[in-house]
């Protein structure tokens, strides 16, 4: 897949996102940089707690206030900082230059009001369309994500389609004005295997067809596999790796990455034992010091317990946080 | 077996009480409930010892005396010290509330839950029942069986109780239909627990909870019932120093003796008051640990 | 042979009215399945939605009655036995289910909720019931200490290691286990599948173990089922049904899992099915899954197929599973 042009759609840079909780601040985001360029799908990957679905609600401003905040940071989008812009312009964007799609259709999408109705709701708050004309044009974005009986589903309350035909139905609506980006937070979690490939596929054709980006959150290392160019793998808040997909996986530079990889039972492989990572995640009011997966690591040594790693180049657009990978420790790993 | 490593645990283990009297403190109003039910309790409890005066002491040269020292809220119509009338008062009250609630709570909870749990003809002629009770307005209904059975505490606990006992019923009901379907239920019919077991040691414990909120709010809404009975003269017997009675005797002299029906109606209203703010500190307290 | 299940069916009816209830429609969830489960053994049940799959994991454990077939456990047929006669089943088999914060009492402490099922069973005296909850918990890998905790200060790996202590207590010859690990996180999901293969291998415990996911069902099974709208459409041992599936359900199911090998994603050709999946309450004529196969004839819509021995112990719900596999008969797109 050759990208459009090697231009950046959506840059990240040292976003940090805190939430004050009852039991203290949680540093759900802590210094996360990653990039999103055009036409390309970009995984966002962790497990649950790593901060990742935080750093998609930064992005879109839709944190819960005023609990949740942006605290330092920028988020540049389409020569913006998207930090510093007030809710009006905000809500200008959301819909229409990026859009939204959740893992739970039923919960996010209005249960009395008419498929049809919200699809041009979504329209007519971004766009001056008559609603004729606003109508035509949701029959045809259900058609592009793949309902072919586009009148009959626009008459339908979401509680009478199925789950896939949700999910659908949210991407013809995140697609109702055009964006540039699609933030896709854990899509498919929620459904069958084979529908999950329906809409897998969907996705897939958005790019495609429209060269529409892709950020794509989820834990799932084979959704990344399938999909992603390239991959930022999250955990405790940090970007731990970042790299092109496939030298993510045939080359893990950062212990989780490789620890995670090795912990999902494979379909091609014998029954071997799976590898388990010691521990469990932090919490991320109280981080620990130095390196934030150090406590867990099985080839941690002093330096990791004093040190927070920096992002180390380990090959091209390669990045690993993890003192093994620089040069200027030169302790026995293994 | 393998180890787990160094886990936290996620909270500290303090008891719920504890976390429960934290969350009340932080809200002044809750707070302020909290306090005033305890001093009313103790009051009732210990009002032959703390009341100044005899409630019933009659001093009719005196009647209508205002406030004054030593007779604080000064004398009703027959000459009886009306702060010690209202301490005792606070007995009868306290007294009915808490018999109200507990029985309707007891009645409650057996039926809502056997009810919910079993469902069935059983679960259909229960609710049936409650239903017409609730169709009632519940004053309506227990003004229309006092009058039937007559004035006395006594009854008055009785006509309440039958009024209040559906409402936890419906309350338990539907905790214990979204209990059923939870997955730690169908465990325990798999390890071969009767439903008894399951009801007594799973359900009603789960479902009690919100019911407590119900129940504070009740004790407030059975002292307020209480007084309206007496006021109407259909609930306790004169010359029991009931806070209702005590209204209704006020109204009587209310311009030449305004200190009666202020004293009682104030008692009153705060006392209500203090229940539903506790009520609803306790709401606040309990909800994000219902979580099941 | 530790569970036998032979054309088992289960139809839960549909009804409407308050009083006077009528049928109205028919859930046909189960719908003349049979399979075996090995003593120390792992059947794998696999499906999606609708498959059947959780309704035939409670059919085993008599926490619903069949509408048709049997169930035999170790040659005890508990089909239609009356609930008193059925403690000798529920004393030998355990469960666990998907949702760790459910499948505990919230009120419980978690020496409570391991000891239940010793105390329905009056298994023994309180001192000996408290060693054994010690002894569960060490093999699950927590520590007697978090035998006075509750189930809100443990995460959820943790708290489906209580329930798997729970399901253990009496020495089962049986665990259901419904998508034990789907709500679990991936390096947690790990722990407890290594979890489950000790445990098999130290106490020699069946499992049934019902799952959406392939591969994990491919890591810990011995025997597969695959189930489609309340038929079992292919059965046969893990390897054979993996390296060579023969229904054209778990052959496109192959080839949509989503596997963390890029290479491999990019050079496999998925066969995506089309259509929703149909509801267990009206499904297909014929053949269930021919509204979705990829090589479904017209025979397929008007004809059932039969359930087939293909190879030994192999079995396939189909009607032109030959031609299937021998090239004769291909996909059309």
């Amino acid at each position: 897949m050759t990208l459009d042009s090697d231009k950046v759609l959506l840059e990240v840079r040292n976003l940090k996102t805190y939430i004050e909780t009852s039991s203290g601040l949680v540093k759900a985001v802590d210094d996360v940089s990653f990039d999103v360029r055009k036409g390309e799908i970009v995984g966002l990957v962790g497990e649950s707690g790593c901060g990742k679905t935080m750093a998609a609600l930064s992005v879109m401003r839709l944190l819960p206030e005023p609990y949740g905040k942006i605290v330092g940071g920028s988020i540049y989008f389409d020569g913006q900082d998207l930090t510093k812009l007030s809710e009006g312009e905000m809500r200008a964007i959301r819909g229409s230059k990026i859009s939204i799609i959740f893992q739970d259709p039923l919960t996010a999408l209005n249960p009395i009001m008419k498929i049809g109705e919200q699809i041009v709701e979504a329209i007519v708050s971004h766009q001056q369309v008559d609603k004729n004309e606003a109508r035509q044009r949701a029959i045809n974005l259900l058609h592009s994500v793949g309902i072919p009986d586009g009148k009959v589903i626009a008459n339908q309350y979401p509680f009478r389609i199925s789950g896939g035909m949700r999910q659908r139905v949210m991407i013809a609506i995140a697609l109702a004005c055009d964006p540039t980006l699609l933030i896709a937070d854990e899509p498919t979690t929620n459904l069958d295997v084979s529908i999950q490939a329906q809409i897998l596929e969907v996705i897939s054709d958005i790019r495609r067809k429209r060269g529409i980006s892709v950020l794509l959150i989820t834990h799932n290392l084979g959704l990344v596999a399938w999909l992603c160019d390239r991959v930022f793998v999250m955990y405790a808040g940090k970007i731990v790796e970042q790299a092109p997909t496939e030298a993510l996986f045939t080359n893990p530079s950062h212990p989780y990455t490789e620890l995670l990889l090795k912990s999902v039972p494979k379909l091609d492989s014998p029954k071997d034992k799976l590898a388990t990572i010691e521990g469990e995640v932090p919490n991320l009011i109280m981080v620990p010091k130095g390196c934030r997966f150090h406590l867990r690591c099985p080839y941690a040594r002093e330096c990791c317990r004093a040190v927070e790693p920096d992002l180390v180049k380990v090959g091209i657009d390669h990045y690993a946080r993890c003192l093994m990978q620089d040069s200027r420790y030169n302790v026995e790993w293994k | 077996m393998e180890q787990l490593g160094k886990e936290e645990v996620k909270e500290t283990s303090g008891s719920e009480l504890r976390t429960v009297l934290r969350s009340l403190r932080r809200s002044r109003t809750a707070t302020f409930g909290l306090i005033y039910v305890i001093a009313l309790v103790i009051v009732a409890i210990l009002a032959p010892i703390i009341s100044p005066f005899d409630p019933y002491a009659q001093d009719l040269p005196n009647r209508l005396q205002p406030p004054s020292f030593p007779h604080i809220l000064g004398l009703d119509e027959f000459g009886r010290d009306v702060l010690s009338r209202l301490i005792h008062g606070a007995t009868i009250s306290m007294q009915v509330g808490l018999e109200v609630v507990l029985l309707s709570l007891l009645i409650g909870v057996i039926v809502g839950a056997i009810s919910g749990y079993y469902g069935g003809w059983a679960d259909m002629v229960c609710m049936r029942v409650a239903d017409i009770f609730l169709a009632f307005p519940s004053l309506v209904l227990a003004i229309g069986i006092m009058a039937v059975i007559g004035p006395s505490i006594f009854n008055v606990v009785l006509s309440l109780v039958v009024v209040s006992w559906p409402y936890y019923a419906r309350v338990i009901r539907s905790q214990t239909i979204t209990l059923k379907k939870m997955d730690f239920i169908t465990a325990a019919r798999a390890m071969g627990a009767s439903g008894r077991r399951i009801l007594r040691t799973h359900i009603i414990p789960n479902a009690i909870p919100p019911v407590i909120i119900l129940a504070t709010l009740g004790m407030g809404s059975a002292i307020l019932a209480e007084a309206g009975l007496s006021f109407l003269g259909l609930g306790v017997n004169p010359p029991t120093p009931s806070w209702g009675i005590m209204v209704a005797s006020g109204r009587d002299y209310i311009l030449q003796a305004p200190h009666m029906v202020i004293s009682s109606g104030l008692i009153i209203t705060i006392t209500v008051l203090a229940f539903n703010l506790l009520g609803d500190g306790l709401r606040d307290a309990l909800d994000p640990r219902l979580r099941i | 042979m530790l569970v036998g299940v032979k054309n088992l069916i289960k139809h839960f009816p549909v009804t409407k009215g308050i009083v006077f209830k009528k049928t109205v429609a028919t859930v046909r969830a189960v719908d003349d399945v049979s399979f075996e489960i090995e003593k120390g053994k792992t059947l794998g049940l696999v499906g999606e939605s609708g498959s059947g799959k959780s309704t035939t994991g409670r059919l085993i454990l008599r926490l619903l009655e069949p509408t048709a077939g049997t169930i035999k456990f170790d040659g005890l047929d508990i089909t239609s036995l009356p609930e008193n006669d059925l403690k000798d089943l529920r004393r030998r088999t355990g469960v666990v289910f998907q949702d760790p914060y459910s499948s505990l009492d919230p009120r419980k402490r978690v020496m409570d909720i391991i000891s239940e099922p010793l105390l329905i069973t009056n298994w023994g005296d309180r001192k000996r019931i408290a060693e054994r909850v010690y002894e569960l918990l060490d093999l699950v890998g927590l520590r007697r200490e978090d035998s006075s905790k509750y189930p809100h200060q443990f995460s959820g790996g943790q708290r489906q290691r209580i329930a798997i202590a729970r399901a253990l207590a009496l020495s089962p010859d049986l665990i259901v286990a419904d998508e034990p690990v789907s709500a679990l996180d991936v390096s947690v999901q790990a722990k407890i599948i290594n979890l489950f293969s000790n445990i098999q291998k130290e106490l020699q415990v069946a499992y049934l173990f019902i799952s959406h996911d392939l591969s994990v069902v491919r890591h810990i099974s011995d025997k597969v089922a695959v189930m489609y709208l309340g038929k079992i459409v292919e059965y046969g041992p893990a390897n054979m049904m993996f390296d060579q599936p023969l229904h054209p359900y778990t052959k496109s199911l192959l080839t949509v899992i989503p596997v963390p090998n890029p290479k491999l994603m990019k050079s496999r050709k998925p066969t995506v099915l089309r259509g929703e999946i149909p509801s267990p309450i009206n499904p297909p004529t014929g053949c269930r899954f021919h509204t979705r196969c990829p090589y479904a004839l017209k025979q397929c819509s008007e004809e059932e197929p039969p359930f087939v021995q293909a190879n030994p112990n192999h079995f396939v719900l189909c009607l032109f599973w030959k031609e299937i596999d021998e090239g004769v008969l291909i996909p059309h797109i």
